[in-house]
């Protein structure tokens, strides 16, 4: 499970771009066909799904019976009647036809599983001497992708010139290949560029839809939608269409879709693949098995059959099943390249690299133009350098000058949350856990999805692997890599004590429940957002989470509203009505029947509870965040709306008093008028504002909190101590906002106020754990307090860093392992200090102690 | 052939114990500071140059002992007893230092503000008239002292060829002609002049090598807190080939003129006490035979260098802790 993607919403409202309405094909004026150009004109019908048209035009025309026999064979083709095109095409091919049948011929075997006659008919095609005419460059393109000879086939389709009727064809095959390769942005290129020239041309909007759902979901979608609008019986739209509702989960959806598919081109391989899909996703062996039997009777070499059944475990998490398929898909047809990178793909996702780069290695021998491919292998060589710490169910594995910094903090966190986890689920994880750090946030990608990219993740879990940035990879005070680790671990019991079958909202819901379990700032940054859509009515409820799910734009906060579900559910039935609920769901319940396994409640009953326990807790807020004067004006943030940061003018500052007067209760109104008052230097009127908004949303985060401002306040009214105090109140929600806690410590280090700069310090180490500073400065307090543990700790992660004082660092160290009886160590610290500064006091002190009356 | 730069530590050091042990009070060299606050181009600048500025007065004034009447400040808005950042005005204070200044004194000069401009035509911003590197140099020539020259501005890198000479530190914020933006060295050198934890060798002193190191690494860490990528790389020129080098590079031979370079004065003592005299002896021979030690370190196995190293110490910390027990410092 990928770890909030609030980044990416924000990309994905960006990105969006929607495609141009097409112009219908049949708008276009067109000269008909003459016999020379029967065969182009029934290819092109046939990519604008129109068999119809392909079917009459063949009828009508006064092509030689060569000519008519190739276009009747394209539609038989096109229609799933293989049978009918072999005889035609065959007889074609024996009477000397070298071009369109022998290509045609040479496919079709290869899709029938014939794979010798396929390569030799193809091979004897490439072979040939002829001029490069567009058309034959077109032929030898589609001949050299079929036999995998990637290299041949971009050289063709570059060398292809103007293509009467056939553009869209070639643009939208060579868009096939490249997505083929995850090259998704030369991909899409060639599927605009085929549009371009045929705005009907269906294939390539199912292309465009198919390599652009990886970033923007909606444009992907409207693809889909023109393709299905321009061809709505189009087999192959009906076949994406399933695949959809497959991944949306919606089975009697992929069912009826596969259906339609089956009535336009009954008996393909991909149809009784996804049916095959679709039976695993029911939990139905033997109908998978049904399934895959039948696409094999149609190729026998079909390795694709067991590709799409693994790719559907892999959906669901079993990685070990998807893991399964792919071998049995490289049994079937150990040449096919996919299915052994599909094998490496999912055995990383078990954990087993050693056997994964095995698979990929091969895969790579096959097809070197795999990107994912490519990057994973590049990736594994990267891992290799990683420093490896297995302690109990974990192995981590760090990059090397980060293993240091991070381990004495995350080995902890892991065993506490594994025990935490352990007592709640009442189970024991299949491990080892694999949890891997990566400093290079496109090193995650990679590892996670094969590809750079993933902008809004931090980490991932597959069940026994846990993926995740470092703090290294996001600027510091990004995020609390902790409450990731939190989170993803959180992932590992979810998963598994369901048996990978928990829905997507609910394991969210738990590892965000359960950061927030941990720490009361984790998993509620996005409150005030929550309170706002629960002031407009906005929320998504028991029954509209999953549908959340699928929308990048509602992600993040259908997060949020999954962990405030799930502390709902735990306050019905305590830990055990989890337990049962994932127990449920791990025997194959949906739902409805979990709910009443776990609450004896019907779903419409939790909605309805979870309403209740959701005006409880957030009724108020919800409250406060309320647009106070139907503005639509939002929290507020500092600058200031509307006053632009200049101050505001009497009118406006007359206005918001008037506001903020008959709308006490609005965290937005008083915020607003505070921050009016403090932009005109009316600092105490400021004040009371702000303390307003700040007690009626204490929770606020960043720019939407007022206690930053009440903090300048303080300072500028020469009260430190209630600056460092609301720094410290607003820090302990905003967790991870370095800057302040940075700010705090500094203030707290002029007053001497040794509690505040202790909390500060702790805040800075935790989300930049690469200050050194901020670990002097625990080691220290640590060491004055004889706390020598954490000293040790603390001081030894100094010394990994680099410290800015040498021999201060190891006189340090001497001096823990001195209070922790380690005389030996301390005097080789000691040695160490001497080393750098041979007139150091303290550590000249320090030797003396560490070897007792030994001199 | 030049001394490597850990040998001058330790010979450094040790030269403080022969001075501590024996010799007869020496004439303190003098010390000068010329301190100038550019043209700041907007109050948010000014506001910062000028606390840098204060900062950097109070750590020579209260910190280091430099006679006030030493101090010379040259501010964009001076106040009482300060001058204007004017290119006259500069000249005229070192056209006073020229005469006055000796061999065995030090001058520091330091600038803080905006630089434009790259090689030869590079300057430092004054109010009105600039002053590019060339006349800064002239500016230099008649000073006989020890000169330490911290152009902390921005395009400050020219400055490290064009100033460099026998006797001169060089520092400069930035290190390739590329580094343009505003910079925080001017920050980080007087907080390094002012933290216990640059002074590296432990000896209660803050050479300006340390002050440099430490400096660019809160230079370093600065923009690393910040996310953001370093526009400014400080620099150090001190053996008169006119090529600094940063804090973090390996290579590079300057930094020895700096190690043993002091903006505080040297505390002297007199001991009376014949058993302390004695000991201080016997650190002085301690400490040479460290030195000795440490020579021959690439030729001995490291056991038995570890071994030797140890018990110097070992004698070494004893004595010293007898030293301090006695009242004799170090």
């Amino acid at each position: 499970m990928i770890t909030r993607a609030i980044l990416l919403t924000a990309l994905v409202g960006v990105c969006v771009v929607l495609v141009p309405p097409a112009t219908p094909w049949a708008q276009v004026a067109e000269a008909p066909p003459t016999p020379d150009t029967l065969v182009r004109h029934v290819r092109q019908a046939l990519g604008r799904g129109a068999v119809d048209r392909a079917r009459t035009i063949t009828a009508q025309t006064t092509a030689p019976p060569e000519v008519t026999s190739m276009a009747l064979a394209l539609v038989e083709i096109f229609e799933g009647r293989p049978t009918g095109a072999r005889a035609r095409l065959t007889a074609l091919v024996d009477a000397g036809d070298t071009s369109d049948a022998l290509l045609e011929l040479g496919l079709l075997d290869l899709r029938e599983g014939k794979r010798e006659d396929g390569r030799r008919r193809l091979d004897q095609l490439l072979q040939q001497t002829y001029d490069m005419t567009p058309e034959n460059s077109f032929r030898m393109a589609r001949a050299a992708y079929a036999l995998g000879d990637v290299r041949l086939a971009n050289t063709a389709f570059q060398r292809t010139g103007p293509l009467p009727l056939q553009k869209a064809d070639m643009e939208t095959t060579w868009g096939d290949m490249l997505f083929e390769k995850h090259q998704y942005g030369e991909a899409v290129r060639s599927y605009r560029a085929a549009l371009d020239a045929d705005p009907g041309w269906i294939r390539a909007h199912l292309g465009l839809s198919r390599a652009l759902a990886g970033e923007d979901l909606v444009t992907s979608g409207a693809a889909l939608e023109t393709a299905g609008s321009l061809a709505p019986s189009h087999p192959d739209v009906w076949l994406l269409t399933a695949e959809r509702r497959l991944v949306a989960d919606d089975k009697p959806g992929t069912r009826a879709a596969l259906d339609t598919v089956a009535a336009a081109r009954p008996n393909t391989p991909d149809e009784w693949a996804w049916r095959a899909a679709l039976a695993h996703a029911e939990g139905d062996e033997a109908a998978v098995e049904a399934g895959l039997r039948r696409a094999f009777d149609l190729n026998p070499l079909f390795a694709d059959g067991y590709r799409v059944v693994g790719a559907q475990a892999a959906r669901a998490y079993r990685f070990d099943e998807a893991a399964a398929y792919a071998r049995r898909a490289v049994d079937l047809n150990d040449e096919d390249a996919g299915a052994h990178a599909d094998l490496g793909l999912y055995l990383m996702r078990t954990g087993d690299e050693a056997t994964a780069r095995v698979a990929l290695e091969r895969a790579f021998r096959l097809d070197p133009f795999d990107t994912v491919t490519f990057n994973l292998l590049k990736l594994l060589d990267t891992i290799a350098t990683f420093d490896t710490v297995e302690s109990g169910p974990f192995v981590f594995k760090f990059p090397k000058d980060e293993a240091a910094v991070l381990a004495p903090y995350a080995l902890p966190l892991a065993h506490l949350a594994y025990k935490t986890f352990s007592a709640r689920y009442g189970f024991t994880p299949d491990g080892p856990i694999l949890v891997e750090v990566f400093s290079v946030h496109d090193d995650f990608a990679v590892r996670t999805l094969g590809l750079p990219g993933l902008v809004g993740a931090l980490g991932a879990c597959f069940g026994r692997v846990i993926t995740m940035d470092s703090p290294k990879a996001r600027p510091p005070g990004t995020f609390s890599w902790q409450a990731t680790l939190w989170h993803e671990i959180a992932h590992v019991f979810s998963l598994q004590v369901s048996d990978y079958r928990v829905p997507r909202w609910l394991t969210e819901g738990i590892s965000v429940f359960e950061e927030h379990q941990y720490n009361k700032a984790w998993g509620r940054e996005l409150a005030l957002e929550f309170a706002r859509a629960l002031s407009m009515n906005r929320t998504f409820g028991v029954m509209g989470l999953p549908d959340a799910f699928q929308r990048p734009r509602d992600l993040s906060l259908a997060y949020f509203e999954a962990s405030l579900l799930t502390e709902h559910l735990v306050s019905i039935n305590g830990d055990a009505g989890l337990r049962a609920l994932l127990s449920a769901y791990a025997g194959g319940a949906k739902d409805a029947d979990a709910f009443a396994k776990a609450f004896g409640r019907s779903v419409d009953e939790v909605e309805a509870s979870f309403k209740a326990f959701v005006d409880r807790e957030y009724g108020a807020l919800a409250r406060a965040m309320a647009d106070p004067a139907g503005t639509g004006e939002r929290g507020g943030g500092r600058g200031g709306r509307g006053t632009g940061g200049r101050g505001a003018t009497p009118q406006t500052l007359d206005a918001l008093k008037a506001l903020a007067a008959t709308a006490p209760g609005s965290f937005v109104a008083q915020w607003s008028l505070g921050q009016a008052h403090y932009q005109n230097g009316e600092l105490a009127e400021a004040r009371t504002a702000l303390e307003r908004a700040a007690a009626l949303a204490p929770m606020a985060h960043g720019d939407t909190s007022p206690r930053p401002l009440l903090a300048d306040i303080a300072l500028k009214e020469s009260d430190p101590a209630r600056a460092r105090r609301e720094l410290r109140e607003f820090l302990t929600w905003d967790h991870d906002n370095v800057e302040a806690a940075r700010r705090l410590v500094a203030l707290a280090r002029e007053a001497a106020d040794e509690d505040a700069e202790a909390f500060g310090l702790r805040v800075v180490a935790d989300i930049d754990p690469y200050d050194v500073n901020a670990h002097v400065g625990l080691g220290r307090r640590a060491l004055a307090r004889k706390d020598y543990e954490t000293a040790l700790v603390e001081l030894s992660v100094v010394l990994a860093l680099g410290p800015p004082n040498l021999a201060e660092a190891h006189a340090d160290l001497a001096e823990v392992f001195l209070g922790l009886g380690r005389k030996d160590d301390a005097r080789k610290a000691a040695l160490k200090a001497l080393e750098q500064a041979p007139t150091y006091a303290r550590a000249q002190d320090l030797l003396l102690a560490a070897i007792g009356g030994r001199s | 052939m030049r001394v490597r730069r850990h040998a001058w530590v330790w010979a450094g050091v040790a030269g403080a114990w022969l001075l501590l042990a024996a010799s007869p009070a020496a004439a303190q060299p003098a010390r000068y500071a010329v301190l100038v606050q550019g043209a700041s181009g907007e109050p948010a600048f000014a506001t910062q140059h000028r606390a840098w500025l204060d900062q950097m007065v109070t750590t020579l004034r209260d910190k280091f002992g430099m006679a006030p009447a030493n101090v010379i400040i040259h501010a964009e808005q001076p106040r009482d007893g300060e001058h204007r950042a004017t290119a006259d005005l500069v000249r005229a204070t070192f056209d006073r230092l020229g005469q006055t200044l000796q061999p065995t004194d030090v001058l520091f000069v330091m600038l803080i503000g905006h630089g434009t401009g790259d090689s030869a035509s590079a300057k430092f911003n004054l109010v009105g008239p600039d002053l590019t590197v060339q006349e800064w140099e002239a500016l230099l020539k008649p000073v006989l002292s020890r000169v330490v020259f911290v152009n902390a501005a921005s395009a400050s890198f020219p400055f490290a060829a064009g100033l460099t000479g026998d006797r001169r530190i060089v520092i400069t914020a930035t290190s390739a002609p590329a580094q343009r933006f505003s910079t925080i060295f001017a920050e980080a050198f007087v907080q390094a002049l002012n933290a216990s934890a640059a002074d590296l060798d432990k000896n209660n002193r803050i050479s300006i090598w340390e002050a440099f190191t430490y400096a660019s690494r809160l230079v370093k860490q600065s923009y690393e807190q910040k996310g953001l990528l370093a526009t400014e790389r400080a620099l150090i020129e001190d053996n008169g080939d006119g090529v600094g080098r940063e804090a973090t590079t390996a290579t590079g031979e300057d930094g020895t003129l700096a190690t043993m370079t002091y903006l505080d004065a040297v505390v002297e003592a007199r001991p009376t006490d014949s058993a302390l005299q004695m000991l201080l002896q016997r650190q002085e021979v301690l400490t040479t035979d460290i030195d000795e030690l440490k020579r021959k370190k690439a030729s001995m196995p490291s056991a038995e260098y570890e071994a030797a190293w140890e018990k110097l110490m070992i004698d070494l910390a004893t004595v010293s802790a007898e030293v301090r027990k006695r009242g004799g410092g170090l």
